[in-house]
């Protein structure tokens, strides 16, 4: 490599044009929480760009009080957790099997999860409204009896559509673990069962982890099926909620602006306290394999 | 989970409501009286979907939600956001619907009335109908003659402005009659520096008022509601005097109309730096404060052709249907219809909103200064529009005239534009 | 992706044939369980759907008649959209544009950033974070965030001094400058995503190899694209095919920005429209769905080649 004074020029003005891009890249989110923090009257007196008056959290308590945003947030708890579980579980099956055992089917297998996850929601959207409809339920999940607007509807179709990624990832994961692990499970007469579940479940950890963190920020974010698939308001997720701040005859940007900062806490949390696991999950399934 | 806690919590209530309801339900005459009996173990379950769901119709709900719980009705309130509730209804009536719902009058809920989607009520009106006027039993009936809808509230659609930005520029509103005193007054404004007119067209919908209004100004009532509904062709040459009309306003218009949804448009007359805005009366729930309310007026939509005058208005009304899904609660759905008509709805929802107009007759005169005002401006027109997306198939209103308007506020051809909507219009599957 | 096949259980057919006859009946019910309840689940919420849908899209039906109301006319609704449907062009061009922005601007962006942070400047990881933090916050939050930015009264207007009410500039309300903000939003969530992947794909190129390039005396540009640009090859075609689908899958940004109207139409929105706006046309919004669905599968058929070649 050329060494000497130009490249070390060039690594600070790389440095620099990367600072400044940066912060560009912040800013939006920056002043997002700005706006939240601001009444609207300051803003409707002062115009949004100004200097602040007043700071406070009034727009927290407001959206979270008034507007029940607490309530959404249970709502998205109650998707995202059992989904999560779910699909890591199904995915973790099917990828053991796939990885495991030599069957005429598996690459086939693989091929139909991988690009089921790729399809756009809206191709699959007409049937399955209309099979929810045809689903019962018991009443105590929802007293239409069918799945139709129910957060077990929205947990399915989750699952069933993240299932693929999920399998194509664990799967990638698994070659990368020696077969004799395998192997010597066989020898030990260990059934296909206690070898899924006794040894292969444990060295899947880390990936389930990472993929964990990563489907939990997926599905916690989803906008469409939530939308969709829930008539009733007060069943929504977080995301699919905010436009209910969006009222339309009366908008308060300002509680609009609370209302994004506090549904994407939760995604920041997880990314900054989980963020090693949130960066391999992702990469796991392009590199490793 | 949460969902077996919210059941219990709220038949728990139920049971305190309707010892408390009893005796109030012997003496309001509801509808489903013959569940007298059941009243009293526990409040008569209904589901109402509501599109009611900004601060201030939530207000509303909730007061008319407590009053049908003094009369007995244990109501189970599901807001979704206006926007949403409005664009999904189709799916929403063939899914598992609320009992009742929030809908509007006119061929929109002639539409769904006509696709079996919502439940017949003539029972409901053979109670109510002595309350209502001719004009508002019409309105509640589909194309069948059966009735379908319980009207509650209206409101007109005219031009709103504040007094003081008036008399600050020395313009008297009730000096515009005609189009060219109205050119004139914008011109004057302009020239302080005021913008005339304040337009907001982000969700698509807003200006229809104003294209609605030009329109029967222009060509007449008859040929709006024929326009409306497909009788005439859009390419018809009446239709491009209307846009035509149009653009003698643009130059008086803010520039960002599409940038700009009703209410952000609406802020530019509360904060005077626009004149006027076309609008329809919930203009004033953007006024939080009382002493500005007091200096917000209106005044009818001025004359373009001579003969058509100002004889024409828009007044929408808003109200409730009854979902097919209803027939498996219809003592209790009909029961409910029955106290939507009554003026128990009406009494409770004044209380919380004064300006709200209501369609019963039987209440009484509003005492709201602006409120009287729509009322003498409904009672001296002799048409009487919905809007265009209530007038019109929702098919054609939300998604194809929208656009079209959109394309023509950014300055599309309206030559161009008129054949594509006809063009469109041909193309829907009959209804 | 197929990288290290060595590590891959790669079985001989001798050993497979003496373990399939090794399983035992409960052995074989297992494994029938543990593959087909997730394949059906799957098939049956995703695959049959896709091709009802399919189906669908050459009949009329306004969806709130039973299924007996179902006309089945043909190509009529393909040739009614690419005739009569004013939406579907700006959508086409929109997508396509979106494709455009993402592939020749953005992706060699988060490249080139992936790049950079990759030499190991001071404060990796808070460029990692700042670059990567859009990919975590949903579209329709994204959505919201940069409407305060390019509101008509919100920040560039008054960095411009353009905000004057009634006479701002429309960002997002003129259609023939709103598609671009638009595009400059996804972006700024692309570039993040594209370089985490790219970082991720450097780091496991293998030192000798840059090191082997650097003395032979290659220059640094050089190095790159003779030397690590092709022995990433796998994560390459994975970016390849995360911008195609993204830019195709376009759908909640826009919606929340203005319901994906006036020079914002997207394909996922018209579909979405005629599927569920207040009066279905269930006939047209599934031919529109296919005709998604058709140039979704491409790269979808080049991922799947990619990833299972070396398996076959």
């Amino acid at each position: 490599m050329v060494t000497g004074k130009s490249s070390k020029v060039g690594a600070r003005i790389a440095a620099t044009i990367l600072f400044v891009f940066s912060l560009v890249w912040l800013f939006p989110i920056f002043w997002t929480l700005l706006q939240s923090l601001r009444p609207y009257g300051d803003v409707l007196k002062h115009g949004s760009v100004s200097w602040p008056q007043h700071l406070n959290l009034q727009n927290y308590w407001t959206a979270l009080v008034q507007s029940e945003m607490w309530k959404f947030f249970i709502n998205s708890v109650e998707v995202a957790v059992p989904a999560v579980f779910i699909t890591l579980f199904l995915a973790s099956m099917v990828a053991f099997v796939v990885s495991r055992y030599s069957f005429k089917f598996n690459i086939a297998l693989l091929m139909i999860f991988t690009a089921g996850n790729l399809l756009p929601p809206q191709l699959i959207f007409i049937p399955i409204f209309r099979l929810y409809l045809n689903i019962w339920v018991p009443g105590w999940i929802n007293e239409n009896n069918v799945l139709y607007d129910t957060q077990l509807g929205l947990v399915l179709i989750n699952v069933a559509v993240q299932v693929g990624f999920a399998t194509f990832v664990l799967s990638n994961y698994l070659k990368t673990i020696p077969k004799e692990i395998s192997e010597s499970a066989l020898v030990d007469g260990a059934s296909v069962w206690q070898h899924y579940y006794r040894v292969m479940l444990p060295l899947l950890r880390p990936a389930l982890a990472s993929l964990g963190v990563l489907m939990t920020t997926w599905i916690y974010n989803d906008f469409f099926w939530s939308v969709v698939l829930l008539k009733t308001g007060a069943k929504r997720p977080i995301t699919a909620a905010l436009s209910n701040l969006q009222g339309e005859f009366f908008t308060d940007y300002n509680l609009l602006a609370a209302g994004a900062v506090l549904a994407f806490i939760p995604t920041l949390v997880v990314f900054f306290t989980l963020r090693k696991q949130f960066v391999a999950g992702l990469t796991i399934g392009s590199t490793k394999g | 989970m949460s969902e077996i806690m919210e059941d219990g919590v709220s038949r728990r209530s139920v049971l305190k409501g309707s010892i408390a309801g009893a005796g109030a339900l012997a003496t309001t005459g509801i509808l489903g009286a013959g569940t007298a009996t059941e009243a009293h173990a526990a409040g008569k379950k209904v589901s109402v979907g509501s599109n009611q769901s900004d601060p201030a119709a939530k207000k509303n709900d909730a007061a008319w939600v407590a009053a049908a719980k003094k009369a007995g009705f244990d109501v189970k309130l599901n807001t979704v956001d206006h926007n949403t509730f409005q664009n999904q209804i189709s799916s929403y009536l063939q899914g598992t619907p609320d009992d009742v719902f929030t809908w509007f009058a006119g061929y929109r809920m002639q539409f769904f009335a006509s696709k079996k989607l919502a439940t017949p009520i003539d029972d409901v009106w053979a109670k109510i109908g002595s309350q209502f006027t001719a004009g508002y039993k019409n309105a509640s009936k589909g194309l069948d003659g059966k009735y379908y809808f319980v009207p509650t509230t209206w409101y007109p659609w005219a031009i709103m402005y504040r007094k003081s930005v008036f008399a600050a520029a020395g313009v008297d509103p009730k000096t515009i009659v005609t189009w060219a005193d109205f050119l004139n007054a914008c011109k004057t404004f302009k020239a302080k520096g005021i913008t005339p007119i304040a337009l907001g067209d982000k969700g698509g919908w807003e200006a229809m008022g104003t294209f609605d209004f030009i329109n029967f100004r222009t060509n007449g009532f008859k040929f709006h509601m024929d326009l409306t509904a497909g009788r005439v062709k859009w390419t018809d040459p009446r239709v491009q005097k209307t846009f035509n009309n149009w653009k003698t306003m643009f130059p008086y218009q803010n520039t960002d109309t599409l940038d700009l949804d009703w209410n952000a448009a609406a802020q530019l007359v509360l904060q005077k730096t626009a004149a006027m805005q076309v609008m329809g009366a919930f203009h004033a729930s953007i006024y939080t404060d009382p002493a500005d309310l007091a200096d917000l007026a209106l005044f009818p939509f001025p004359e373009i052709e001579k003969a058509n005058g100002r004889e024409a208005v828009e007044a929408p009304i808003d109200g409730y249907m009854l979902s097919k899904g209803a027939t498996k609660n219809a003592a209790n759905a009909k029961g409910l219809a029955g106290f939507i008509g009554s003026t128990g709805y009406a009494d409770a929802v004044l209380k919380v909103a004064p300006t709200a107009l209501f369609a019963n007759s039987k209440m009484p005169k509003p005492e709201n200064a602006f409120a009287r005002q729509q009322v003498e401006l409904v009672q001296s027109c002799k048409y009487i529009a919905q809007f265009f997306d209530r007038d019109s198939r929702p098919d054609f209103a939300s998604p194809i005239f929208s656009n079209a308007i959109q394309k023509f506020l950014g300055g599309g051809d309206s030559v161009a534009i008129a054949a594509d909507l006809q063009k469109q219009w041909d193309a829907l599957p009959s209804a | 992706m197929s990288t290290n096949t060595s590590t891959a259980v790669a079985e001989t057919p001798q050993r497979r044939r003496r373990r399939g006859n090794s399983f035992t009946a409960k052995d074989r019910a297992v494994i029938g369980g543990l593959v087909g309840f997730p394949t059906a689940l799957h098939i049956l919420l995703v695959w049959i759907p896709a091709i009802l849908t399919i189906t669908l899209s050459f009949c009329e039906w306004d969806g709130i008649g039973g299924i007996a109301d179902i006309k089945w006319v043909g190509f009529r609704n393909y040739t009614q959209i690419f005739t009569l449907y004013a939406d579907f062009g700006p959508a086409l061009r929109n997508n396509i544009l979106w494709l455009l922005a993402l592939a020749l601007v953005a992706t060699p962006l988060g490249v080139i950033l992936a790049y950079f942070i990759d030499k190991e400047l001071k404060g990796t990881k808070f460029y990692q974070t700042a670059f990567y933090l859009p990919m975590v916050l949903s579209l329709a939050v994204t959505g919201i965030v940069w409407d305060y930015i390019f509101r008509n009264n919100g920040f560039v207007n008054a960095m411009l001094g353009a905000d004057h009410p009634g006479h701002t500039i429309s960002w997002f309300g003129d259609p023939h400058k709103n598609i671009w903000v638009v595009l400059g939003i996804a972006s700024w969530r692309h570039i993040g995503y594209i370089m985490l992947l790219y970082l991720a794909g450097l780091k496991s190129v293998d030192p000798s190899l840059r090191e082997a390039a650097a003395i032979d005396g290659a220059k640094e540009f050089a190095t790159f694209r003779k030397v690590i640009f092709p022995s990433l090859r796998p994560v390459n075609v994975i970016i390849i095919v995360v911008t195609v689908i993204e830019s195709l899958r376009a759908f909640d940004l826009v919606y929340v920005i203005n319901r994906g109207k006036n020079g914002l139409q997207v394909l996922a929105v018209a579909v979405y429209e005629n599927i569920l706006g207040e009066s279905a046309r269930i006939g047209w919004g599934a031919a529109l769905a296919t005709i998604l669905f058709v140039l979704c599968i491409g790269p979808i058929m080049l991922y799947l080649y990619q990833t299972f070649k070396a398996d076959k």
